[in-house]
C-alpha cells in the first residue's frame, strides 16, 4: 500500500510536469494572393491535387526544409498558418514560366498578400463545352507562349468542379508531341456509351475542363475554366 | 584468523589486478567461433557465404513491394509485384507502388547489407580453403552480391552514394558520409562490378552464383540502363537532384553503351550453347501448355532454361506462394487473390490450326463485334451463346491456359467453376449474386453452385473468390502448397527467355548491328513464340518486343519494372484507367443452356490508380541526417 501511494505520487509529479508550454509561439500570420496572367490579367487555372507548388523556405535556420503549398483550382493560394518572418519563394512545377526566385522576403503578423504575375506555358481560349447527342464535344484553341512541343490536351470529366488531368472519372486525351506556332484549334469528344464512359451516369451532372500541357520538365496541365453539364 | 578473513579480499584482488595486463587469462571462447577458424575451413567459409547469399535482394515470392522488403514472412495477403501491372488485380487490397512512401524502400536495408559485402572483401586474404582457386569465386562472387545490390538501389533511387570498402566509424559523423554519385556513374560502377564478377565466377558453382548469373545481371542491369537514358525525357523531373544529375542525365552515347553492354553480355550466355528454352519443338498446343507450365510448377525439371534460381527449405526458409491463390474450391483457408485481368487474357495472340498468330486477339463476346462496352447495359440479345464456356479461348496463345486458370477448366481435378451471374428465361438476369433459379426442376444458382465452397468467383468469404473471372495458376506447384511459409517451389530469378528477350529488345530499341556468329534480334524475338506453339515469325519490332515479354514474362516480378524503366507506368495507371473483368453468365434463356462473356471495368480498391512520375526515383529516408540530396518531388 505504501508503494502504491509513493508510485502515485511519482506518477502525479511526472505528469503535471509534463504539460509544461513550450516556449515556441504559434503561426501568427497568413499569407494570400493569386497568380495572374502577365497578358490578359485573368486568374491562371491550376490543378489542385499534384498542380503548382509553392516552395517556400523560412530563413534564419540551419538546415531549414523545403516547404510547399498547393494552388487552388482557380488560380488563388492561402496559408493560414504562416510563422512571421523572412522567406525564399521559388517554383519548380507550375504551369507558367517559373519567375526568378524570391530572395528575403518579409511575411509580417497578420495578413500578407503576395501576387504572382506570370507567363502562363499554354493560353487556353474560346472554349465550349457542349453536350452533343451520346457525345460531349469541347471545342478550345491552344496557344503555347513559349516554342516548346505541346505534349498532350485533354477533355476531363468528373463529379467534383476540381475537375482535370488529375482528377477525372473518364478522359479524351490526344498527345501531340509537336510544336503549335501560333495558335490551333481543337476539337475533342467523349462517347457517353464507350466503355470508359459507363462511369458517368445518365441524368447527373458532371464538371468538364478542358486543357493542355507544355513538354518541359515539371509543367502541368493549363486549363479553361470548368463547365457543369447534366448528361 | 580474524586478520586474515578481512585481508584475503585485498591480497585476491590486488592479485587479479596484476594479473589483469597479462593475457595468460585470456581463454578462448568455446562457445564462439572465431573470424579466424571459420575462415580457415571449407565448411566454415561456406557457411559464412551462405548468409551473403540469403541477404541477397532477390525479388521473388517472398517480396512485398509495399515495404520493400526482401524474405517477407508476415501477412504478405498474396500480393505481388504484378498486382501492380495493367496484368493482375488483387482480389482485395488496393495496394499500389505510387504515391506510398513505403513501397520499394531499400535503402537501409540495401545499404547494411552493402556493409557486409564490404567486410568481406576485406576478410578474403585471410580465408585459406582447401582449394585455393575458392578465393577467385568469393572475390567473384562479392562483385556479384555488390553489382546486384547497387542494381536494386539504382532501379529505385537513381544516383547512390557508391561505398567502395567498410567504414570505420570513430565517433566523427562527417567523416563517414558519402555523397551520392550521378546516375550515369552509379550505372557505370554497377556495369564495371558486374565484369569484375564475371571475369572471377566459374562456369559451374552448384546453385551459387556462376559466370553466367552474373552475364545474365549485366543483361538485365544494362538494358535498365539504357532504358533510363532513352525514355527518361517521356517523364522529366525537376529538382536539385536533377541539376547534379543524380537522377537522370544521360546522353545518347551512354544509352548505346549499355545498349551494348547488354548485346554483349546476352551474346555471350546465348554463345555458350549451355542454355536453351525447355521442349523449344512441341508437338501439339496441350502439349505446348503443359511444358510451359511446368517451367514454373517445377523449375528443376526446366534447368536448360535456368540461369539463376532461389531454392527454398522448410523448415528453414520456405514461401507462401500456393496459399493465397489456388481456386476458393481447393482453398483450405485463403485463395484467390492474384486475378489476372481481361486486358491481360486479351493481348495473348490468337494462333490459327497452322501455327500463325494474330494481334487482333480481344476475345470474342458480342454478335456484333463490339468489344468497346462495360457491363451488360441493353444489349442482352447481343451477346455471344457458347455452349462450352472454354470455347471462347480455344484460339488463343497455348500459353494463357499454363499462365491463367480459366472459367470451368480443370485444376487439380476440379472443375473450377467461375461464373458471375444468370440469364433467366424472360431475359431478366442475376449479377454477381448467387440468386436461385428453377428451369424445368432443376435449380440454378447465380454464381454455379449452392454453397460457397463449391465455387471460386465473387466469393464473399475472405475475399477468395476472383474479381477478374480469371485465377493465377503460373507459379504454382502441383500438390499441396498451402501453408504459409511452407512453400518450396524454386523461384527462377533469371531464366534464357529473358535473356533472349533483352538481346532482342537491345537490337530493336538502337541502332547497334547484332554479333555476326549468333542468332539475330528477329529469331531471338520468335523463340519463345516458337516454343509455345508458333509456327510463324512477327519481326523484332520495339512494340511487338515488349508484347511478347509482356505475354512469355507474364505477372514475373520483373515486369513492373520493364513498365518504370520504360517511364510508362504513368501513362498506364492514369488516373482513369480501371482494370476489367470478364464475366460468364449461364444463359437459360434459350432451348439448351449456354454461357455468355461480359466486359466489366472493375471498381478497384482505393478507386482508379495514379503513377505519380516522381515515383520513378523513391524517396531517399533520413535526409537530415545523411546530408543527401533529395530526389525530386518529395
Amino acid at each position: 500500500m505504501k508503494k502504491l501511494k509513493y508510485f502515485i505520487l511519482i506518477s502525479l509529479l511526472v505528469s503535471m510536469n509534463s504539460c509544461e508550454l513550450d516556449n515556441f509561439d504559434g503561426p501568427d500570420a497568413i499569407i494570400k494572393g493569386s497568380f495572374y496572367d502577365n497578358e490578359t490579367g485573368k486568374l491562371i487555372e491550376q490543378d489542385i491535387i499534384n498542380g503548382t507548388k509553392i516552395k517556400y523556405i523560412e530563413l534564419g535556420w540551419t538546415n531549414p526544409e523545403i516547404q510547399q503549398m498547393v494552388v487552388k483550382c482557380d488560380g488563388s493560394y492561402q496559408n493560414k498558418l504562416m510563422f512571421s518572418g523572412k522567406y525564399d519563394f521559388y517554383f519548380e512545377e507550375s504551369n507558367f514560366i517559373p519567375p526568378a526566385r524570391l530572395s528575403d522576403y518579409s511575411i509580417n503578423k497578420g495578413s500578407n498578400t503576395l501576387d504572382f504575375i506570370v507567363q502562363p506555358y499554354i493560353r487556353i481560349t474560346g472554349s465550349v463545352i457542349k453536350k452533343d447527342g451520346n457525345y460531349i464535344v469541347a471545342k478550345f484553341t491552344v496557344a503555347p507562349t513559349v516554342l516548346t512541343n505541346v505534349e498532350s490536351i485533354g477533355l476531363f470529366a468528373h463529379s467534383d468542379y476540381a475537375v482535370g488531368n488529375e482528377l477525372k472519372l473518364t478522359e479524351s486525351k490526344i498527345v501531340i508531341n509537336s510544336l503549335i506556332t501560333g495558335s490551333k484549334s481543337y476539337t475533342l469528344q467523349i462517347d457517353l456509351t464507350s466503355s470508359d464512359a459507363t462511369k458517368l451516369i445518365a441524368g447527373k451532372t458532371y464538371y468538364f475542363r478542358v486543357g493542355a500541357r507544355i513538354s518541359i520538365a515539371g509543367a502541368k496541365y493549363n486549363y479553361a475554366p470548368a463547365v457543369q453539364i447534366t448528361i | 584468523m580474524k586478520n586474515t578473513i578481512k585481508i584475503l579480499p585485498v591480497v585476491v584482488s590486488v592479485f587479479f589486478i596484476l594479473n589483469s595486463c597479462s593475457d595468460w587469462l585470456e581463454v578462448e571462447n568455446k562457445n564462439i567461433i572465431s573470424t579466424e577458424a571459420l575462415l580457415s575451413t571449407d565448411e566454415g567459409i561456406e557457411a559464412y557465404m551462405a548468409s551473403f547469399y540469403h541477404f541477397l535482394p532477390i525479388e521473388d515470392f517472398m517480396y512485398y513491394f509495399s515495404t520493400g522488403e526482401f524474405r517477407y514472412t508476415g501477412n504478405i495477403g498474396g500480393e505481388m509485384n504484378a498486382s501492380v501491372t495493367q496484368d493482375m488485380i488483387h482480389s482485395e487490397w488496393g495496394n499500389f507502388d505510387s504515391e506510398d512512401q513505403n513501397a520499394h524502400a531499400y535503402w537501409n536495408a540495401g545499404y547494411e547489407y552493402i556493409y557486409k559485402i564490404n567486410k568481406l572483401k576485406e576478410v578474403i586474404p585471410t580465408m585459406h580453403p582447401s582449394d585455393s582457386t575458392m578465393l577467385k569465386t568469393i572475390k567473384g562472387e562479392a562483385a556479384f552480391f555488390s553489382a546486384y545490390t547497387y542494381f536494386q538501389l539504382a532501379k529505385r533511387y537513381g544516383g547512390v552514394s557508391l561505398i567502395k570498402e567498410a567504414q570505420a566509424f570513430n565517433g566523427d559523423y562527417e567523416a563517414v558520409k558519402v555523397p551520392r554519385s550521378t546516375e550515369k556513374v552509379t550505372w557505370n560502377y554497377v556495369l564495371d562490378l558486374c565484369n569484375e564478377a564475371i571475369e572471377n565466377l566459374p562456369d559451374e558453382n552448384g546453385k551459387r552464383a556462376t559466370k553466367w548469373a552474373a552475364l545474365a545481371l549485366k543483361s538485365r542491369a544494362m538494358l535498365y540502363a539504357a532504358s533510363i537514358a532513352k525514355f527518361w525525357d517521356n517523364a522529366p523531373l525537376v529538382g536539385t537532384a536533377v541539376s547534379y544529375q543524380l537522377v537522370g542525365g544521360m546522353s545518347a552515347e551512354d544509352r548505346d553503351r549499355y545498349y551494348q553492354a547488354c548485346i554483349d553480355a546476352s551474346a555471350q550466355i546465348i554463345r555458350s550453347g549451355k542454355f536453351g528454352l525447355y521442349k523449344p519443338n512441341p508437338a501439339d498446343r496441350e502439349e505446348a501448355t503443359e511444358n510451359y507450365r511446368k517451367i514454373f510448377s517445377n523449375p528443376q525439371v526446366a534447368a536448360i532454361e535456368v540461369i539463376f534460381s532461389k531454392s527454398y527449405n522448410y523448415p528453414g526458409l520456405a514461401h507462401s506462394m500456393g496459399a493465397w491463390h489456388e481456386p476458393n474450391q481447393l482453398s483450405k483457408q485463403y485463395g484467390g487473390r492474384a486475378d489476372i485481368t481481361l486486358d491481360m487474357v486479351d493481348a495473348y495472340e490468337n494462333i490459327d490450326e497452322n501455327g500463325n498468330g494474330s494481334f487482333n486477339s480481344k476475345v470474342k463476346t458480342r454478335q456484333s463485334g463490339n468489344e468497346n462496352y462495360n457491363g451488360i447495359g441493353n444489349n442482352i440479345n447481343d451477346f455471344i451463346r457458347y455452349e462450352n464456356p472454354l470455347d471462347i479461348f480455344k484460339d488463343k496463345d497455348p500459353r494463357l491456359a499454363a499462365t491463367v486458370i480459366l472459367p470451368f477448366s480443370t485444376w487439380k481435378g476440379t472443375k473450377i467453376i467461375i461464373q458471375g451471374g444468370l440469364v433467366k428465361a424472360d431475359k431478366s438476369y442475376a449479377w454477381l449474386q448467387n440468386e436461385k433459379y428453377t428451369q424445368n426442376g432443376v435449380d440454378y444458382y447465380g454464381l454455379g453452385a449452392a454453397n460457397e465452397s463449391q465455387y471460386s468467383g465473387w466469393v464473399k468469404a475472405l475475399s477468395n473468390g476472383t474479381i477478374t473471372g480469371f485465377l493465377l495458376k503460373k507459379f504454382l506447384p502441383d500438390g499441396d502448397d498451402q501453408n504459409q511459409n511452407q512453400v518450396t517451389t524454386d523461384y527462377i530469378d533469371f531464366r534464357y527467355a529473358e535473356i533472349l528477350l533483352n538481346y532482342a529488345e537491345a537490337l530493336a530499341e538502337s541502332n547497334l548491328t547484332a554479333p555476326e556468329d549468333i542468332i539475330d534480334a528477329k529469331t531471338a524475338l520468335n523463340m519463345s513464340r516458337h516454343r509455345a506453339g508458333f509456327t510463324d515469325n512477327i519481326d523484332a519490332t520495339p512494340d511487338n518486343v515488349q508484347h511478347e515479354r509482356r505475354i512469355e514474362l507474364a505477372v514475373e516480378y520483373t515486369r513492373p519494372w520493364d513498365n518504370v524503366r520504360r517511364r510508362q507506368s504513368h501513362l498506364q495507371f492514369n488516373g482513369s484507367y480501371q482494370r476489367s473483368a470478364l464475366i460468364p453468365l449461364l444463359d437459360l434463356s434459350g432451348s439448351t443452356p449456354a454461357y455468355i462473356f461480359v466486359r466489366s471495368i472493375l471498381n478497384e480498391p482505393g478507386g482508379a490508380k495514379i503513377y505519380r512520375e516522381r515515383d520513378y526515383y523513391r524517396i531517399i529516408p533520413g535526409i537530415a541526417s545523411n546530408g543527401l540530396i533529395q530526389n525530386p518531388g518529395y
